[in-house]
């Protein structure tokens, strides 16, 4: 093991006994002014810590492998070695990365696709008012490889929007690329917004190997979303969340302290105001909130023993 | 106290106790639909009756959402 490591890094084994100072080239390392400052441990640590805290990078990085590989490599860099500038490393080496990176991906999904086919996920997303497409492909030896982000603000801004036939054109551009014959696409995956639907239902007739899938959570979700934008039932949640929160209040705080050790129903009412308040964000919890209501409706039939004590 | 007075109205309300009843009637089983697609577990099954179950609950209760007097 000791020959092993001397023979990689061409470093004395440290069973061996310690060489001349004036015959060890290997630890000639140089600083800035290109003076002979030799290895440390903990000052290419505190190096790495600094790079880590001062570019504001993820405290995992010295743990990921294309780190390690750069370190590998860097063991072996002469000692006049520049590392690129920025523009070459997001010009010409980014795209050369990205090239790499497409062509491993088109290199895994083709492996054994004939066999397990692949699966195209894709979603429309906007992302700080830019209009994105997303287009993932997945094979048994890839199991999420981009294919495109597609930015759609020239589409928009010309006055379409991004619909089925839109998001159609942009798939149907890969799927052909990926799978020419129509034979290896069997799954076309989306969430459950209607344009989306509508193209994976074109898509299955492009392709007829394939299935279109939606995800059944975002389907029921947006049901509850449309129909909690009607008027009379917004009008009705209106109304229960004033309930609640008046009952929240009569049994926490209102004029009957002997229910204050009630625990259960006024944490269940808390909860509920909870519940629809955060249905801006999620449109089913409202709906949940109203069962709830009714469930607790023996505490409403307390607040209505009140109205008596109330109206006096 | 004052502003106790309107939600229990409208709880003594019986219309509104209505209301709230047909639109739970009309959509309960979307709401397990919900669950059922929210949950960790595998009920494809489940979720094909629920969503046939939601179908029929929504033309049984047409005639319930459209009447102008409750929900004008």
């Amino acid at each position: 093991m000791g020959i092993l490591v001397q023979k990689i890094t061409n470093r004395p084994c440290t069973t061996a006994p310690p060489p001349d100072k004036s015959n060890v080239n290997d630890d000639e390392i140089f600083d800035e002014d290109e003076e002979k400052v030799g290895y440390s441990a903990a000052r290419l640590n505190a190096a790495i810590a600094d790079l880590v805290h001062a570019q504001g990078l993820t405290f995992d990085l010295t743990e990921t492998a294309c780190f390690h590989r750069v370190i590998r490599l860097a063991k072996f860099a002469p000692p006049n070695y520049k590392p690129p500038k920025r523009k070459l490393a997001a010009g010409r080496l980014l795209t050369a990365n990205h090239d790499d990176y497409m062509r491993r991906m088109y290199d895994q999904l083709a492996l054994q696709a004939y066999t397990y086919g692949l699966c195209l996920p894709g979603d429309g997303s906007t992302v700080k008012h830019m209009p994105l497409v997303n287009v993932l492909a997945a094979g048994v030896h890839e199991p999420a490889g981009v294919l495109e982000i597609a930015e759609c603000t020239g589409h928009i801004e010309s006055g379409d929007k991004k619909d089925a036939r839109f998001i159609d054109d942009i798939f149907l551009k890969h799927m052909a690329k990926i799978d020419p014959t129509k034979k290896l696409i069997d799954c076309v995956f989306f969430d459950g917004a209607s344009s989306v639907k509508k193209a994976g239902a074109i898509l299955r007739v492009t392709y007829p190997r394939a299935t279109a899938l939606h995800g059944a959570e975002d389907v029921a979700t947006l049901f509850f979303k449309d129909i909690s934008k009607l008027a009379p039932i917004k009008y009705q949640f209106s109304v229960i969340v004033l309930c609640i929160a008046c009952l929240d209040q009569a049994l926490c705080t209102g004029p009957m302290p002997f229910l204050r050790n009630t625990q259960d129903p006024s944490t269940a009412a808390v909860t509920l105001v909870y519940c629809v308040l955060l249905t801006r964000v999620w449109w089913g919890a409202s709906w949940q909130c109203i069962v709830i209501f009714v469930l607790k409706a023996p505490c409403m039939i307390l607040l209505r023993g009140a109205t008596s004590f109330l109206s006096r | 106290v004052k502003s106790f007075k309107d939600p229990i109205d409208t709880i003594q309300d019986k219309k509104e106790w209505r209301r709230i009843f047909y639109l739970l009637q009309a959509t309960f089983p979307a709401l397990i639909v919900l669950r059922l697609a929210d949950g960790n577990k595998p009920a494809m099954d489940k979720l094909y009756y629920f969503v046939q179950r939601t179908t029929e609950t929504l033309e049984l209760a047409v005639e319930y959402l459209n009447d102008f007097d409750l929900f004008p």
